[in-house]
């Protein structure tokens, strides 16, 4: 047939005409499909929740680039918990009454244990990037995690603070304002460390506030004998800890967890800080090529570096959309989300056991000259 | 390929793109145009919205700065006079917007901070704080000029969100940090006179104001790297600038002082609604339009698509040869011309259909003089002719025209020559042609004298090296024009009838070759024969005197016997068995020497190469030992018995000149399965322990006239007649042979199943005694006659014995109520058995006739029935044998004549 008259028909077609009515009358409407994200976008844990955040937005944007789920695109619902139980489950409540196939956060263990009930009750999947608390581990329900338990990091911790560095003597300040995370994890740094012959002498517990002042606490630890310090707190609450500790002469090793190594630790620690470490779940000077590009489209996107919490959350993101590929509720999505075996996470494999939970590789990190640096225990 | 679409959709879209294009064209055109000026409008109101905004914040901050320069000055002036941080405490007390006022050392550890009045107490927190890695600070602090401003950073000293601003100097680096919310409440305030939405960013893309708080709170990136570049470059308008999946047209200002950029977000709400009242009046008219189109179509189709339809409906009953569809009124002028043409059309298909039908009639598979009759009738019919010839050329004649047919009858024709008549004309040419004028130009043809025929057309089929081979031609008896396409079917009956006439020719031609082949296979068989019994004579003649001297020599001794008084019976039973031995070499001779019969029958095969060996074994020298072995008894298998015994002769006949000096001759006959194990199979193996055949001569063995033998011992004939009659038999033969080891050929006959199993004839005992009645006995040999008399007086019988056949008919004839039965030997010189038989019956004598014979096959059934002989005497007989035939046919006669 020849081309010139296929076309003509073509243009002739009463179908298109009526395409073309439906797009005057009546626009183009898109589906979506809705994935959430909660985490602390304000407040002193803001600095791990809106790289969370980012990090989520990176992989949804890149997502949709390669045509979203299923032909439609996705839609991220951010949301901010406060850091607080009450207004996680308001929130969660919120977008599961929006139809979200899953939710990524929360953030802080403290929001996530007001956000679990909700989620459970809903069988929507809740994909945390950065919980840690015991409390959640190991049970068969709703909630998954790309995030180690604390009983894992901790112990690790003990086990380094005890046997590498032979230190005997710990004193604990932990942020009760997050009490699921710093509370589990100092519960399981305490247990390892008396198996090993060790010992915490002061446990200091303080609620993270605006106007908070570390000089108390400072002053607590200087009177006592104390090898190491603890830190279960976020990043500028360890800062200013650090330099009241500096400020008045006392020149005490600091540990610490994941949740306080951000640059904001350094940025307002200064010379405080040096000398800081922690075990962590990212590796930063990786040169793993998947991570390599998540770096170089993160800054590219945001103008700053990845931090863990960013890492995390984008891995937490793409496990769900992979999760979501086959699925056509959120109930299914759930129920993938354990069936999916080995995931490509930016810094390697890992996969959910049934719990949902997942193991880490850790890394020592450690501040030195203005900088976080791998260093072997 | 897709189906086209109908008329009716056509007409419909022709119209709809008639009566929507103009309309589609003009509606696009003003919504393009109508946003391009809404889009103008907004572009300019926000443009100078921003305009206004930022002017505003260079203001604010540039009033800002002069008062951090102003705290500097007054530090250095004051220089260590005056408590530095009460000297900041005031500046922080006059600038309502700065939280703090901190004065880093050179390290960036703080020495110094100016609080607000109720913040004063927590001084001692901060001082000594090493805040020299605060970004802020590097980048207040950065070249010394003042001026700049940080990014939004959570600060530790006002404890929340926070910008900052500061200068380094001989004392350190003064920083100012400042509230937000200041910059929010004066947002707030332009903001609410912006047509659409204000937003601010620093020089990394983050949020400084939005009208949303939180948005503010929670430090999003509201512009991408690529988009902070182009505000850099300087570009103020961005018709689709992306923003979390959504596009929109933004204005944009960058803030060269402070890096940061003031971006307008267009309200769309309103020149959305404008459009949108455009797009619903042009889809207001668009479904009128529609609707218009719609009813146009439909009336258009019901006029023109549905007698179209119609059309096609007829021209489809036409194809099909289904029920003619009748054309009513048309609507208009150019249909009712349609309709007019088409069944005009359908006229002449209808036609054409039924000469094909003829054709095909007369095509059809037919053989014979059937086929010649059928195609001259269909071509009367297709031709309406008068008259139809069929004929071909033999020798210069159309001979035995094969059909012709006046007015459909047939009526039947001498041959005349080809050459002067109006065929003559016709073989000239190669196409079908006319002849016209016979009557004058060839008015003593039978055309023109029997049928009275003026025209004639025809076509006359060539063979290139004979000329013209066949013709079909129609006649009128007036003038007529067959058209060009009739004459085409003419050449095609023409041709058809030529190939029928060369395939009769050829059958019969066949039929004669295969005739003449029957004759010569059956005379080749029969030589064969003759030579194989020629082969036999000289053992059975050998044998035969053997057994002549032994009978002379018993005979002699019971002569002696009886002349010196002893009992001479031995004797004489030695002679007896020495006749029976001799009967039973001829009757195995007799079996060979029969003529070709087609009767095959259940024969086991082991019993007929016993008897065969019987014969044999005197045909083929002493020093071959002959061994027989058969698997087991009974293994039959169907055949012809003359067959069977010649096949078997010539194996072991050849089998004996293979061993001049002596050898074994091994027959075997055995069972087997077939190849398939679908049927069994009987095995018959001849081998020898000669001198083998190289296998060149075994190649050609069954090849008829090859020998290996001299001249004048073998006809070259034997295992090629073998090989045939194998072959008849259904059998296969093989043939295995070793040069100085032997030759073995194996046949295989496929299983007779079991049927009719001959039953073995068991001589009776008992013989019925005659009661005196006078018999009639002729046979030339006189002896034998004499024997017969006083056998039958034995026996009860009077009989009267003639040599002489006629002398015989004389006494019967005159004695014809004494004579109870007459007994006749069949080969006589001057009158047969039965020609004398059937001179009494024509002489009105109905007693049974008894014939003997040596040969039965000689006689037929039906001559038996024929002369109403009753039975069939096989020489040589016993006493006994004759008492019962003659018995057995008495008793046959007075059944027939019980009343």
């Amino acid at each position: 047939m020849p081309r010139g008259s296929k076309r003509r028909r073509r243009c002739n077609s009463p179908i298109w005409l009526t395409l073309l009515l439906l797009w005057l009358g009546c626009g183009c409407s898109n589906a979506k499909v809705k994935v959430g994200f909660v985490g602390p976008l304000t407040g002193r844990s803001a600095d791990i929740g809106t790289a969370a955040r980012d990090g989520a937005i990176l992989a949804v944007e890149e997502r949709n680039r390669l045509g979203g789920l299923r032909g439609q695109s996705v839609e991220l619902l951010i949301n901010d918990d406060k850091n607080s139980p009450d207004e996680a489950a308001r929130i969660d409540t919120g977008l599961v009454g929006q139809g979200v196939l899953g939710i990524v956060g929360h953030v802080t263990s403290v929001a996530c244990l007001g956000g679990v009930p909700v989620t459970n009750k809903a069988k929507v999947p809740l994909v945390s990037p950065t919980v840690s608390t015991n409390e959640l581990s190991r049970k068969r329900d709703f909630f998954f995690r790309v995030y180690p338990a604390s009983a894992q990091t901790a112990s690790l911790l003990a086990q380094y603070v005890r046997e590498a560095r032979g230190y005997s003597r710990v004193a604990i300040v932990l942020d009760l304002g997050n009490r699921a995370h710093s509370e589990s994890a100092a519960d399981s740094f305490t247990a390892r460390l008396s198996t090993l012959g060790g010992r915490v002498v002061h446990r200091l517990p303080f609620v993270s506030a605006q106007e908070m002042r570390f000089s108390p606490i400072a002053e607590a630890i200087r009177a006592e004998e104390v090898d190491v310090v603890y830190v279960l707190a976020n990043a500028m609450d360890t800062a200013m800890l650090a330099q009241q500790l500096m400020k008045q002469g006392k020149s005490i090793p600091l540990v610490a967890s994941d949740w306080s190594m951000s640059n904001e630790v350094i940025q307002y620690g200064g010379r405080a800080v040096e000398g800081l470490a922690a075990l962590h779940t990212v590796q930063r000077e990786s040169k793993v090529a998947g991570y390599v590009a998540f770096q170089v489209a993160f800054v590219a996107r945001f103008g700053r570096e990845p931090t863990f919490a960013a890492v995390h959350s984008y891995d937490a993101t793409r496990l769900l959309l992979r999760a979501a590929e086959g699925a056509n509720s959120s109930f299914e999505v759930a129920r993938r989300l354990v069936q999916l075996g080995p995931f490509d996470a930016v810094q390697g494999r890992i996969e959910l056991d049934e719990y949902g939970d997942v193991e880490r590789k850790h890394w020592l990190v450690q501040v030195k000259d203005g900088g976080f640096h791998e260093v072997n225990p | 390929m897709k189906e086209p679409r109908g008329l009716l959709s056509t007409i419909l879209g022709r119209l709809l793109v008639a009566a929507l294009a103009p309309l589609l064209i003009v509606s696009v055109a003003s919504h393009v145009i109508s946003k391009s000026a809404i889009e103008q409008e907004a572009r300019a109101d926000s443009g100078r919205a921003i305009e206004m905004v930022a002017l505003r914040i260079e203001a604010h901050l540039s009033w800002q700065l002069k008062m951090v320069q102003q705290a500097k000055l007054q530090l250095l002036v004051s220089r260590g006079k005056i408590d530095p941080n009460a000297l900041l405490d005031a500046v922080v007390e006059d600038v309502a917007s700065f939280e703090s006022l901190v004065l880093h050392d050179r390290r960036g550890t703080v020495v110094a901070v100016g609080l607000p009045r109720e913040r004063r107490g927590e001084r001692g927190e901060f001082i000594g704080l090493d805040l020299s890695r605060q970004p802020n600070l590097a980048n207040a602090a950065g070249d010394g000029t003042a001026g700049r401003w940080s990014d939004v950073f959570p600060s530790v000293i006002a404890g929340h969100l926070a910008l900052s601003t500061g200068d380094r100097f001989d004392l350190g680096t003064l920083v100012a940090t400042w509230n937000l919310e200041h910059l929010l409440t004066r947002m707030s305030e332009v903001d609410a006179a912006f047509p659409g939405q204000l937003v601010v960013v620093d020089r990394r893309g983050t949020v400084l104001y939005h009208p949303d708080p939180i948005v503010m709170m929670q430090r999003q990136t509201w512009l991408s790297g690529r988009q902070l570049t182009l505000a850099r470059s300087g570009v103020q308008f961005v018709p689709d600038f992306e923003h979390e999946g959504r596009r929109m047209p933004v204005s944009l200002r960058y803030l060269a002082e402070t890096g940061w950029t003031v971006i307008g977000v267009h309200d769309t709400q309103a020149s959305a609604a404008a459009l949108r009242q455009i797009q619903v009046s042009l889809l207001g008219l668009v479904g009128f339009a529609t609707l218009v189109a719609i009813g146009l179509a439909l009336n258009l189709g019901r006029r023109v698509s549905r007698p179209l339809e119609k059309l096609a409906r007829a021209v489809q009953s036409l194809a099909l040869k289904g029920p003619r569809v009748e054309l009513s009124e048309q609507p208009n002028r150019e249909l009712a011309a349609l309709a007019t043409v088409f069944g005009q059309m359908e006229e002449a298909v209808r036609l054409r259909e039924e000469l094909l039908s003829r054709l095909a009639d007369a095509l059809s598979q037919e053989t014979g003089m059937g086929a010649l009759e059928r195609v001259s009738r269909a071509a009367s019919q297709m031709f309406s002719s008068d008259v139809v010839l069929i004929g071909s050329v033999v020798d210069g004649r159309i001979i035995e025209p094969r059909v012709v047919l006046v007015d459909g009858e047939r009526i039947d024709c001498e041959s005349f020559p080809l050459v002067g008549s109006a065929f003559e004309l016709l073989g000239t040419s190669d196409s079908c042609i006319e002849v016209a004028s016979l009557n004058i130009r060839f008015k003593d043809s039978i055309w023109v004298t029997r049928f009275g025929v003026q025209t004639l057309w025809g076509r006359a089929v060539r063979s290139e090296s004979l000329g013209p081979h066949s013709f079909l031609a129609v006649g009128y008896r007036g003038q007529a024009v067959l058209p060009i396409h009739a004459c085409e079917l003419l050449g095609l009956l023409a041709a058809r009838t030529s190939a029928e006439i060369y395939r009769l020719q050829a059958e019969a031609a066949r039929r004669l070759a295969e005739a003449k082949e029957n004759e010569t296979q059956v005379a080749l068989v029969q030589a064969q024969k003759l030579d194989a019994v020629g082969t036999l004579v000289g053992g059975v003649a050998h044998d035969f005197n053997n057994l002549l001297a032994a009978m002379l020599g018993f005979n002699e001794l019971a002569i002696e016997s009886c002349e010196s008084g002893d009992d001479p019976r031995d004797d004489l039973k030695e002679v007896r068995r020495t006749i029976e031995r001799a009967r039973d070499l001829v009757a195995q001779l007799l079996v060979f020497s029969r003529p070709n019969s087609e009767e095959t029958k259940r024969i086991d095969l082991c019993a007929s190469v016993t008897d065969a060996m019987r014969l044999l074994r005197s045909a083929i020298p002493s020093a071959i030992q002959i061994e027989t072995r058969f698997e087991r008894d009974n293994l039959y298998i169907g055949a012809n018995v003359t067959h069977l015994q010649q096949i078997l002769v010539n194996l072991c006949t050849n089998a004996g000149h293979a061993m001049p000096n002596g050898g074994t001759l091994r027959i075997s006959v055995g069972r087997q399965l077939s190849d398939d194990d679908s049927s069994a199979e009987i095995v018959l193996g001849v081998s020898d322990t000669g001198v083998g055949m190289p296998p060149e001569v075994v190649q050609k063995a069954f090849e008829p006239f090859f020998t290996t033998k001299p001249v004048g011992k073998g006809t070259g004939l034997g295992l090629s007649v073998v090989h045939g009659l194998v072959t008849a038999h259904q059998g296969k033969i093989g043939i295995e042979s070793k040069v100085g080891e032997g030759t073995k050929v194996t046949l295989v006959f496929p299983e007779a199943a079991d049927g009719l199993v001959a039953p073995s004839v068991t001589e009776e005992l008992t013989v019925e005694r005659g009661r005196g009645e006078q018999l009639v006995v002729v046979d030339d040999e006189l002896t034998l006659g004499v024997w017969l008399e006083r056998t039958l007086s034995r026996l009860g019988y009077r009989a009267t014995v003639f040599a002489d056949p006629s002398l015989a008919i004389a006494y019967v004839t005159g004695h014809a109520d004494a004579v109870a039965l007459v007994i006749t030997d069949l080969t006589m010189p001057k009158l047969n058995g039965l020609e004398l038989v059937l001179r009494l019956r024509q002489s009105g004598v109905t007693c049974p006739v008894v014939l003997a014979t040596g040969n039965a096959s000689r006689v037929s059934e039906e001559q038996l029935a024929g002369l109403s002989i009753g039975c069939l005497l096989h020489k040589p007989y016993s006493s006994a044998a004759i008492g019962r035939a003659v018995a057995s046919a008495l008793a046959a006669s007075r059944q027939s004549h019980a009343p």
